[in-house]
């Protein structure tokens, strides 16, 4: 057992770099050949094997396209509950910053896009939904004093995508139930209980999501490699991170425990902390006059 | 030399030998609904021509994430991120005029296995209280690459110097 251990953690690490159906035929290979030179035990090869196929099938089935679909879901659960803010200028403004601080991501494409939408409420809370969906409440662009800090809220979403935070809240076992046995089966192959299956692994995954994202929030290393990338991201296309750090401050003094970003991501405080050491050289957030003009525009009325 | 000292060189091998397959890889496919080919390794750069799910990309430069590549009888030349290419085989018929056609329609997700959009008509028919016209309105907030420059251009936004990522 311990042989196949080193064998499938030396594999894992080739998964880094190569496809899941590559990795699966090369590992497959590598323990059928340490088997055949009596390395391990043919039982063992066997039982590597399949345990590769469920590590690897259950996060891996689900491909820029299933992650758009899912997306498409999740968004319009949540906006049943957090109805849009139908502001042209808002949403405007929303995209055109959100998606040019999208183009600096580690993954600035995804099937369908990034786009962002304002939400109706005085709450304080944005969502990333899979695939590029993100929604913004008004609550929290109240918040934000600049376009800056703005962009800071709308980079720590991006990286939530990026970094499919949302697919990884789809509890195990719910995939290989229904997607990963029909994964390579055509719409004409599809059997009643393979098409039963696949909507309810769809269901249940985007339900596990929409309830992560409202009730309890992903990890609190979740929200912490999303406040790295957001810094990322903010340097890479040229605006100043320690941004992130003034919106958590002025988050600090305004969310409740109980609703909202206090119920879902972890202290402000212990998130600055978190960062301190990403924006040491950043200076004091400085407007220009025109960034903030239209920062203004955009935010009248909300 | 004993059978457990023989684990690590075989496992070694293996990775190098995917490893010089998977730099060989000259073609690839594109995987999402559409993007644009750069005339430089940014999305923020200039639109030379767009490509759609399924399309074959030829690799010609690789240039940290980014690929430059040709499209069709190799003329048309740009850049093009890694995340909207797979070394995978996709399930449409790359190439086709049917990939375009079904593309443009949004039609494509029908011929492609798991989650698509019959599995979300389903959805919707069980839950006719959930809207998706927002989302779909979401969707269609689309600025132009150079929209986006002159945005960034006109807040003085600029990303320090250092090439492609």
């Amino acid at each position: 057992m311990k042989r196949l251990v080193i064998l499938l953690g030396a594999g894992a690490l080739l998964a880094f770099v190569v496809s899941c159906a590559q990795f699966k035929s090369v590992t497959g290979a590598a323990l059928d050949g340490a088997a055949g030179v009596g390395l391990i035990s043919k039982q063992t090869a066997d039982a590597g094997k399949s345990g590769v196929d469920l590590a690897c099938d259950a996060f891996d089935v689900i491909t820029p396209e299933q992650e758009y679909w899912i997306g498409r879901t999740v968004a319009a659960l949540l906006i049943k509950s957090s109805k849009p803010y139908d502001n042209a200028a808002v949403n405007d403004y929303l995209n055109t910053l959100g998606q040019s601080l999208a183009t600096a991501s580690t993954m600035p494409e995804t099937f369908g896009g990034y786009h962002f939408l304002a939400t109706d409420t005085e709450d304080i809370s944005a969502f990333a939904a899979p695939g590029g969906l993100i929604l913004v409440s008004r609550g929290l662009l109240k918040c934000c004093k600049n376009e800056d800090e703005l962009g800071a809220v709308l980079a720590h979403e991006i990286s939530h995508v990026q970094d499919r935070h949302g697919v990884r809240a789809i509890k195990k076992g719910r995939l290989t139930s229904g997607l990963v046995k029909t994964a390579s089966k055509t719409a004409q192959a599809m059997t009643s209980s393979d098409v039963a299956q696949l909507a309810g692994a769809f269901e249940d995954s985007v339900n596990d999501i929409a309830s992560t994202l409202v009730n309890s929030g992903y990890s609190k290393a979740n929200e912490y490699e999303a406040d790295a990338g957001a810094v990322a991201i903010m340097k890479a296309i040229g605006y100043n991170p320690a941004a992130l750090r003034d919106m958590l401050q002025e988050m600090e003094k305004r969310v409740k425990p109980e609703a909202g970003f206090g119920k879902t991501h972890p202290a402000a405080k212990d998130r600055i902390k978190k960062i301190e050491g990403l924006i040491k050289d950043a200076p004091p957030v400085s407007e220009s006059a025109e960034r903030q003009a239209r920062f203004q525009k955009a935010m009248t009325g909300v | 030399m004993s059978k457990r000292k023989l684990l690590l060189p075989v496992i070694l091998l293996c990775g190098i030998a995917l490893g010089v397959w998977a730099a060989g890889v000259k073609t690839m496919n594109v995987r999402v609904k559409q993007a644009d080919l750069g005339n430089s390794p940014s999305k923020l750069a200039k639109s030379v021509a767009v490509v759609h799910y399924g399309d074959p990309v030829t690799i010609i430069e690789t240039k940290g994430s980014w690929k430059k590549v040709s499209i069709g009888d190799g003329s048309t030349v740009g850049w093009i991120h890694e995340s909207a290419i797979t070394k995978d085989k996709l399930d449409l018929k790359a190439g086709t005029q049917d990939v375009a056609s079904k593309a443009s329609s949004g039609d494509m997700a029908l011929a492609t296995p798991g989650f698509n959009s019959k599995v979300e008509a389903d959805f919707k028919t069980k839950h006719s209280d959930i809207d998706f016209k927002w989302v779909d309105k979401m969707i269609g907030f689309k600025p132009t690459p150079d929209q986006m420059r002159a945005f960034l251009t006109a807040g003085h936004v600029s990303p320090p110097t250092g090439g492609a990522k």
